[in-house]
């Protein structure tokens, strides 16, 4: 098999997130011996009782807008500290944004108090939801080049790597940022709530128990560079993604079309499956969707490699979680340890696979991340960890 | 660089008195199937997007790529009105039709694309990010062709619409679902090619791009709604060589792309500039150069 384009270099990285602030405070949560479940949110603007678990930001602004600029701040602080760039660098390069939120919080809150003043004033949606993130990276830090805001749901920001992988394979620019941002918001909440989609408690992913899942709050921000094949650290290699139109809301339980991303994502690039060293599943406890994994799973693999799932420790972090959990995966391996499949205590013979009962050391190698979305987006990525 | 090789829209001025017009006939006369639930905007991707490729016979591993500034605009604002005036809980449909790669999901089903299918947004540029993104990955072969729509609907009353886009307060307002089918340079049976898709940090940047095109050669300008209203942009006035594209089209977020289909549809043999400034003092800029067998 053939390698299609040439790596890309994690350079740098940042992170918020329910487990805590910056990549030491998640790993340290993620590698330990347990984290933190989930709060309860009780949303006071409906009619009917609506309460749901929630993965929240702790210290996190209550203002939707405050709320969305602190979150996105705590990530990039983190990762221009690790690698500043310069005013021109900033100005240029291309931002690849995902969320499945954008400014649908901020919206609420100003329609809401709209109404509340005078009803038949009030402008549902009265600002660019898309372009809040986009503005702050322009106004605070300079990073006025080319924005891409996208939304796939689940896999926004696992498809926003793959295209800054491909914009710095063109050969026009050397860096690209990802930003992945999911903040708090009664539309989401109460969208998943009424879809029946959430867990009673906690998470449990390819638990024999699973009832749903919980949804979080984060950000994550990645510097990718150009890099050399033999480069040391952490590359994504490569990847795949495909619209799988089965149903707008969960992939072929047969698993097929997630088999195929997958072997796509491998031979884009020019490995087997016998070279992938784990895998980090998308893994979000729904009774469907870890049906339709594994069914993937064993599908793409006559041996399984270890695999577990992050969602029970983050939470559900919708289109944000491709960079938050590559950004982890990635800190993961430079610490030389994978996480336990948190959440996961009885196996369901239904599934036919076991995730990852406790932590276990990493090697150099290759690592198979999934990510799945409404809407049948499915994408698969590929890292490569070489010491 | 891409050529496009196909192109098909739907496009309505909104008539104040009149209302929207219902779209309900238009995607079943186009849809395999009846697809039920779907919101407004879908049906204009559905329509916009069949239309383009009603005469071509796609390839296997085509992309697709949906640009649009407020994606499903009628079914998330009757969402919140209905959550912030009667605190109602979202119904499970009107919650999926709010993400906004849903329209995407129902067109890949209705042509039968599996390969990748992406939903961007850039304010009134919305195309232009779309067409980055195909360009990306037409060229780093995760895609053969990309089938390219800028979609974006009009919400009553007009005057919140208009003042969500930034709009003077009598702005004729439209809206559409314009589509082009792209393939990569050298493609057989293109009708133009698409050689610029930027984004220039300010009017400084803007003017020095403008410098740096052949001064002999005219070159139409279509500016979007919001550009012409908001901006001065003496550096495009200032250009002899520059003159003006009038598609035609009232205001709405994909006017660009109706402008570079109505442009296709005439005998220009000029290149075109479409230009879309933002709130940011940004200019994302399209050129398309009519092929050489049609000029």
């Amino acid at each position: 098999m053939t390698h299609v384009n040439a790596p890309v270099k994690i350079t740098a990285s940042g992170i918020v997130s329910a487990l805590g602030q910056g990549k030491r405070a998640n790993l340290d949560a993620l590698l330990g011996d347990a984290t933190p479940g989930p709060d309860r949110l009780s949303l006071s603007h409906f009619e009917e009782p609506v309460n749901v678990p929630y993965h929240s930001v702790v210290g996190a602004p209550e203002a939707a807008e405050d709320r969305l600029h602190w979150l996105l701040d705590q990530a990039m602080e983190e990762l221009l500290a690790e690698h500043p760039l310069t005013p021109d660098q900033r100005a240029d390069i291309p931002v690849f944004i995902g969320s499945s939120c954008w400014g649908i919080g901020i919206a609420e809150e100003r329609y809401r108090e709209q109404y509340h003043e005078n009803p038949e004033a009030a402008i549902p949606l009265p600002l660019d939801g898309f372009s809040q993130i986009s503005r702050h990276l322009q106004r605070k830090y300079g990073f006025h080049g080319a924005d891409f805001a996208l939304n796939t749901a689940c896999t926004a920001t696992a498809n926003a790597i793959l295209n800054a992988a491909a914009a710095i394979n063109m050969g026009m620019h050397d860096h690209a940022l990802v930003v992945g941002l999911e903040a708090r918001n009664d539309t989401t909440l109460a969208g998943f709530h009424g879809m029946q989609l959430l867990a009673e408690e906690g998470m449990r992913p390819f638990d024999r128990r699973r009832d749903g899942l919980v949804l979080g709050e984060g950000c994550g921000a990645i510097l990718l560079s150009r890099c050399q094949n033999d480069a040391s650290g952490t590359m994504l290699w490569g990847g795949a993604s495909n619209c799988d139109t089965y149903s707008i809301s969960a992939s072929n339980p047969d698993g097929s079309t997630i088999a195929a991303v997958m072997d796509a994502a491998m031979a884009r690039s020019g490995i087997t499956p016998s070279d992938i060293r784990a895998i980090k599943a998308h893994g979000t406890a729904t009774p469907l969707n870890d049906d339709g994994e594994a069914a993937g799973m064993r599908r793409s693999f006559a041996t399984m490699p270890p695999f577990f799932s992050m969602k029970a420790a983050l939470g559900h972090t919708l289109g944000s979680c491709g960079v938050l959990e590559t950004l982890l995966m990635a800190a993961a391996l430079t610490e030389g340890r994978l996480p336990a499949s948190w959440g996961f205590s009885e196996s369901d013979p239904a599934l036919g696979v076991t995730p990852m009962c406790e932590s276990m050391p990493s090697e150099p190698g290759y690592y198979l991340l999934n990510f799945f979305g409404f809407g049948g987006n499915n994408s698969s990525l590929i890292l490569r960890h070489q010491d | 660089m891409l050529e496009i090789i196909a192109v098909g829209d739907h496009y309505q001025t909104v008539d104040p008195e009149q209302g929207l017009e219902n779209l309900k006939a238009a995607a079943a006369e186009v849809c395999r199937e009846r697809f039920r639930r779907i919101d407004r905007f879908t049906q204009l991707a559905l329509v916009g997007s069949a239309r383009c490729v009603e005469n071509t016979e796609l390839e296997s591993g085509v992309g697709l790529y949906i640009g649009s500034r407020f994606a499903s605009l009628g079914n998330t604002t009757s969402v919140h009105e209905k959550m912030v005036s009667a605190g109602v809980v979202p119904k499970p449909a009107s919650f999926i039709n709010t993400l906004s790669n849903s329209a995407g999901y129902f067109v890949a089903r209705n042509l039968r694309l599996s390969g990748r299918n992406l939903f961007v947004s850039r304010g009134d540029a919305s195309i232009v990010a779309a067409l980055q993104l195909a360009a990306m990955d037409v060229a780093t072969g995760a895609v053969s062709q990309a089938l390219v729509g800028s979609v974006d609907e009009a919400v009553l009353p007009l005057a919140h619409h208009r003042f969500r886009l930034g709009l003077e307060p009598d702005t004729d307002m439209g809206e559409g679902s314009h589509w082009l089918l792209v393939a990569p340079e050298g493609s057989a049976n293109s009708l133009a090619t698409i050689t610029d898709m930027i984004t220039l940090q300010d009017e400084a940047a803007l003017a020095d791009w403008l410098d740096g095109l052949d001064p002999t050669t005219a070159y139409r300008v279509s500016l979007s709604p919001w550009t012409r209203q908001k901006m001065a942009s003496t550096c495009l006035k200032s250009r002899q060589m520059l003159t003006d594209f009038e598609p035609g089209l009232a205001a709405y977020p994909g006017h660009a792309t109706g402008a570079i289909i109505r442009y296709l549809e005439g005998d220009d043999d000029q290149p075109l500039l479409v230009i879309a400034a933002d709130t940011d003092g940004r200019f994302h800029v399209i050129m398309v150069r009519p092929a050489p067998a049609s000029a």
